[in-house]
């Protein structure tokens, strides 16, 4: 059996997946290693891909050519793009996706990827030369080696499941957590904290009474996360809109001491934006009612996730709470909500590829690096992915710009924050929200995938072809000029200035589209629905983005002050010891990201830039 | 790395006070004090010795360790007596010292703003104090200092934040049921914080005088006696008087205090058909300094005819004088009707007490200036005005499709009223303010 690789990644959750499948499109000799072929593309929790902000990170990730898009696209059996109402800047593409299926064209895709093999078993030590990982050790004793590990064990490190006063060891329900790791990290003198998150119990579907429910359905015009996908593949099938009452919330403020948040049992921090149903009674008391999404999760089973109560109240209250909910009097429960505590990494150890600053060959990506979410995972697998692939080939790392994508600032986020409770992307954290849009995802992205090689023939035709005849139509708009005069004539309200416009300033009013314009000049050439959206979307902005590129660009003069490497903070007299320990601790890329941390001042920065100058002069 | 100056001004006095700030300051204080351990925050009596163990002065020291200094960094002051030779010998000593240097103007409140001691409106307070002359200049500096002033502004800001979270919740959180009647629900917020800056603008429309004064071009025909009633207005011999005309040629800068305001009059090059290049330029230039001055005086030679170019100049913020009605004179004015003209000599000195306050009167009918105005720089009310524009585009935007573009409005209207306080952007108006600072701040 082959058991050298250049680079071997360990856990087959989402941010597994798209790592191993993103350095072995790059052309790179890799492995996974988890712990069955069965859990691969596993969705612990919610079964539904995307969403606000989530949607961005998908297509970015596909516009990087990485795989989750494609598999959420055809796994999806109820299309909705949120925020549809709003500016097309944050709409967020969201769909639930079948469980079973999701799994299903995950598992196919990495089986049949280029340069990836599997293997089912899981990694239960390191073994190091110096401060190098040299290989992994399975539990069957086998051992692996290469030259860049990736580690994305997800919720797995030490996982402890709580419901109510019991506690079962374990990285996910039915699932064996992974001991030993977390250890060997720590003694390397990582930063380790504990994280909590939690899910809701599941529903049989024919014990649900749906006769006095609200249904929503999918839309009737999908928005798929991929650019290559082009019609739906499964079932589109409703979900049910239900609601807590003043009831259920009487019977969760009984019984918080029984829940293992609310009793003690559970320290370690949760996300304050996917609350439990106990956090939400204690912190929105004046809430009468909290809404209920009664989610199918699979076309093949009958399971329904019900979307909005996680919780980890002791089996029984759950029950008393599900009985006393509208359409769930008679509902039979499949599995009690749980919550789990786990070991996560603070991302604070992690340069801008996610390589760890301790040991120079280990990559971390997902949930262990405190981030929450299947798409913050994926995301994060794949700059790590990319990133460990492009070293072994000798290449420059990509760096991933908050002005350039919601990757970006993410990665940002977590490298120079550091996370005090799980991280979710929201658009609301990108600085650059207009122009980061998932419309644009392709136009901002795929060409770094061309330019570093790590993209299929057709998805570079398909984009070739997009970009050519976007700016075929935007040169036609341009040059094809008319007075404010004929366009009143055409029932166009303009000033009557005397100003003779381009049809691509006209396209910025709000009141005129491709179809208006086309009843006026018959000779424009005609274009898919994609690339008018495209050329309307960026007249829209136009005015506002352009007032973004010049905040883009006096923030790129400050990434582009490197701090040399190597500094050693502790030399440099006049930094206070607290900014000595964080810059350290951080170790900024940039002056760009050193005033980004929390506590520099911009004095110390001061102080660093006139060390950095003497010190070049030095050396020079 | 230490740096120090003179924080009194330099010439013989009583006492004068050496600043040195910076890491290593504390060493290099025990050196020239001969003490293992200063005590913080204490006035001490001792010697000050040079490198060389010689006796510079006796005096006090008192230490301040940062960050509860000044600067932010350890602080020592000295206070020398105040002789040119002992403040010249202990300077010279300081900077003997590794890496020790003498700070540039304003060096020490651009540290105290770099470790956030001050911000930025107070280091601008701070400098309009420094050189504060008028009673006015100085309380409004004190006022721009304030904790309340910075208060205003951030309170202003903080305000524009918390609506903006609202547009944030419903864009991001709009799964959790969050109602679309945003626009509406914030709509008399907004307008309320918008009149608030409006307020402010308006109240401030002038205040950048009161530190910058108003400015008066002095303007007529070449020797109508312009430079000749500079000179009298400012009472010394600033500009050239002679016969021949022609002689100003580049503008003469001068001021006076006014009823509390700093007044800077212009003389310029008379105003006629240019024969010359240089003359030519020189009207030029008249013409721009008409253009930016706050008031206008025109003088005329009583004995001589107005020149035709000058009728279509005069304005509501225009003084018109004749002068020289010492001498006798044939000419009529009659092309001079109704511009309520003033008759002066400046060489008899008659009329001008009159024309002083004509200009006190013209300055307050022109120049509305609120004494609690919270402005005090050009600065300062185009970031508010640029706000006040950005919630008025925010407020325009009423369809639940443009709330992304109506969050971006006032993301930028928080940063503009961010900018006057100084949390973003600040390298670049650091330079431009500290360079009006004097050394030893
Ligand atoms: C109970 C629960 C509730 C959640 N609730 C939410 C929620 O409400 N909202 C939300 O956004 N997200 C939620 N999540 C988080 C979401 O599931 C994760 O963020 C996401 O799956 C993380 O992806 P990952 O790839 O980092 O890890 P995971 O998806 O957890 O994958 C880890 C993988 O590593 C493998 N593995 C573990 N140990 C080893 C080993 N030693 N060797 C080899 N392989 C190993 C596992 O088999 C697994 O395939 C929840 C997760 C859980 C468990
Ligand atoms: N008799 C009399 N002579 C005056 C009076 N004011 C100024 N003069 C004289 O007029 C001549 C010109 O005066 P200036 O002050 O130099 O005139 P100006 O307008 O500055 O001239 P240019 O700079 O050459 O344009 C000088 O000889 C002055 O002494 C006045 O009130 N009475
Ligand atoms: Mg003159």
């Amino acid at each position: 059996m082959k058991n050298k690789f250049e680079v071997i990644v360990i856990g087959g959750g989402h941010a597994g997946c798209e790592a191993a499948a993103a350095s072995a499109r790059a052309g790179v000799d890799t492995a996974l290693l988890t712990n069955s072929l069965e859990t691969i593309g596993e969705m612990s929790c919610n079964p539904a891909i995307g969403g606000l902000g989530k949607g961005h990170l998908v297509r970015e990730i596909d516009a990087l050519d990485g795989i989750m898009g494609t598999v959420a696209d055809l796994s999806g059996i109820q299309f909705r793009l949120l925020n549809s109402s709003r500016g097309h800047a944050v709409r967020g593409p969201r769909t639930q996706s079948d469980r079973e299926l999701y799994k299903k064209y995950m598992q196919k895709t990495l089986i049949n990827y280029c340069n990836l093999s599997l293997f089912f078993d899981p990694v239960v030590k390191f073994e190091f030369n110096k401060d190098l990982i040299i290989s992994v050790e399975t539990k069957s004793g086998k051992s692996f080696s290469a030259k860049k590990f990736i580690l994305t064990t997800g919720t797995f490190l030490n996982g402890l499941m709580h419901i109510g006063d019991q506690k079962i060891s374990g990285g996910r329900v039915g699932e064996a957590p992974t001991f030993g790791l977390s250890e060997q990290l720590k003694k390397l003198n990582f930063k380790l904290g504990r994280l909590k998150t939690g899910t809701p119990p599941r529903l049989d579907g024919r014990t649900i009474n749906y006769k006095n429910i609200e249904m929503q359905g999918a839309d009737p015009d999908p928005y798929f996360f991929s650019y290559l996908t082009k019609k739906v593949n499964a079932k589109q099938i409703e979900c049910g809109i239900t609601y807590t009452n003043y009831k259920v919330h009487k019977i969760i403020e009984k019984n918080l001491n029984r829940s293992a948040i609310y009793s003690g049992s559970i320290k370690s921090v949760g996300p304050r934006y996917c609350p439990s149903i106990e956090d939400k009674v204690v912190k929105f008391k004046d809430k009468e009612r909290h809404q209920i999404f009664l989610e199918p999760e699979s076309l093949s089973t009958n399971i329904v996730y019900p979307n909005g109560i996680s919780t980890s109240l002791p089996e029984e209250i759950q029950l008393e709470i599900l009985f006393n909910i509208n359409g769930l009097e008679n509902v039979s429960m499949i599995r009690p909500g749980y919550a789990i505590e786990y070991d996560y990494v603070f991302p604070t150890e992690l340069d801008f590829t996610l390589k760890t600053k301790k040991i120079k060959n280990l990559y971390l990506a997902g949930q262990i690096n405190g981030t929450t979410g299947y798409e913050e995972a994926a995301a994060q697998g794949l700059v790590a992915g990319i990133n460990a692939a492009l070293t072994v080939k000798n290449l420059d790392p990509i760096k991933f710009d908050r002005t350039e994508s919601y990757i970006g600032v993410m990665v940002d986020d977590l490298i120079t924050k550091g996370v005090s409770e799980p991280y979710r992307m929201f658009t609301s954290r990108a600085e650059y929200r207009l122009t980061l849009r998932a419309d644009n995802a392709d136009t901002r992205l795929t060409p770094v995938a061309i330019k570093n090689n790590f993209i299929s023939k057709e998805r570079k035709s398909k984009f070739i072809n997009k970009i050519n005849s976007l700016s075929n139509i935007k040169l036609f708009l341009q040059k094809t000029k008319v007075s404010p005069s004929f366009l009143r004539k055409k029932g166009i309200k303009i000033s009557q200035d005397g100003k003779k416009r381009s049809l691509l300033e006209i396209l910025k009013f709000k009141d005129v589209d491709f179809s208006k314009l086309r009843s006026i000049f018959k000779d424009i050439p005609k274009i898919t629905k994609e690339i008018e959206d495209v050329v309307k979307i960026e007249s829209h902005y136009s005015g506002y983005i352009l007032k973004q590129k010049e905040d883009v660009d006096i923030f790129k003069k400050d990434e582009n002050l490197k701090i040399p490497k190597n500094i050693n903070y502790k030399n440099i007299s006049g930094l206070s010891n607290e900014i000595k320990r964080k810059l350290t601790e951080i170790n900024p890329e940039t002056f760009g990201q050193a005033l980004r941390i929390d506590g520099v001042t911009p004095a110390s920065i001061n102080i660093l830039m006139i060390y950095c100058k003497n010190g070049y002069k030095k050396a020079s | 790395m230490p740096i120090f100056a003179l924080a009194t001004s330099p010439g013989i006095s009583g006492l004068a006070v050496v600043r040195l700030s910076g890491t290593g300051s504390l060493n290099i204080a025990k050196k020239i004090t001969k003490k293992n351990k200063l005590r913080p925050r204490i006035a001490n009596f001792t010697n000050f010795y040079d490198l060389s163990n010689c006796l510079i002065d006796k005096g006090i020291y008192i230490f301040f360790p940062g960050p509860n200094s000044y600067t932010g960094d350890d602080v020592i002051e000295f206070h020398l007596h105040g002789s040119n030779a002992v403040i010249n010998c202990f300077l010279k000593n300081l900077s003997k010292f590794k890496n020790c240097r003498l700070a540039k103007p304003g060096e020490f409140s651009q540290i105290a703003l770099l470790n956030k001691k001050i911000n930025l409106l107070q280091a601008e307070a701070l400098i309009d104090l420094i050189n504060s002359e008028t009673e006015i200049q100085r309380v409004h500096a004190l006022k721009m200092m304030s904790d309340d002033t910075t208060r205003l502004y951030e309170n202003l800001r903080s305000e524009i934040i918390k609506i903006l979270s609202n547009y944030e919740a419903v864009i991001d959180f709009s799964e959790d049921d969050v109602q679309d009647n945003i626009f509406i629900q914030n709509r008399s917020k907004l307008l309320k914080l918008k009149h608030k800056i409006d307020e402010i603008i308006k109240k401030g429309e002038n205040t950048e005088k009161i530190r910058d004064g108003f400015t008066i071009a002095i303007v007529g025909p070449p020797n109508s006696g312009k430079s000749s009633l500079m000179n009298r207005l400012i009472q010394r011999e600033a500009s050239i008087v002679s016969k021949i005309p022609g002689t100003t040629r580049d503008v003469i800068e001068a001021s006076i205090m006014l009823n509390g305001y700093l007044v800077k009059f212009l003389d310029t090059a008379g105003i006629r058909k240019a024969e010359n290049i240089i003359e030519k330029k020189g009207i030029e230039l008249t013409n721009k300094l008409l253009k930016n001055s706050d008031l206008k005086i025109f003088i005329f030679d009583y004995s001589k005819p107005i020149p035709n170019n000058f009728l279509n100049l005069f304005d509501q913020r225009s003084i018109i004088l004749l002068n020289k009605i010492d001498l006798s004179s044939k000419q009529k004015f009659k092309n001079l009707l109704k511009l309520n003209e003033i008759k002066i000599s400046v060489k008899k000195n008659l009329g001008i007490e009159k024309l002083l306050k004509l200009i006190s009167r013209k300055i307050i009918s022109n120049f509305k200036i609120e004494k609690d105005s919270v402005t005090s720089r050009l600065r300062h009310q185009k970031s508010l005005i640029n706000a006040s524009l950005l919630i008025s585009n925010c407020l325009k935007k009423s369809k639940i499709s443009e709330i992304d573009i109506a969050a971006e409005d006032l993301r930028l209207a928080a940063r503009s009223l961010g900018e006057i306080v100084g949390s973003v952007n600040v390298e670049e108006v650091l330079d431009n303010i500290f360079r009006d600072f004097c050394i030893g701040k």
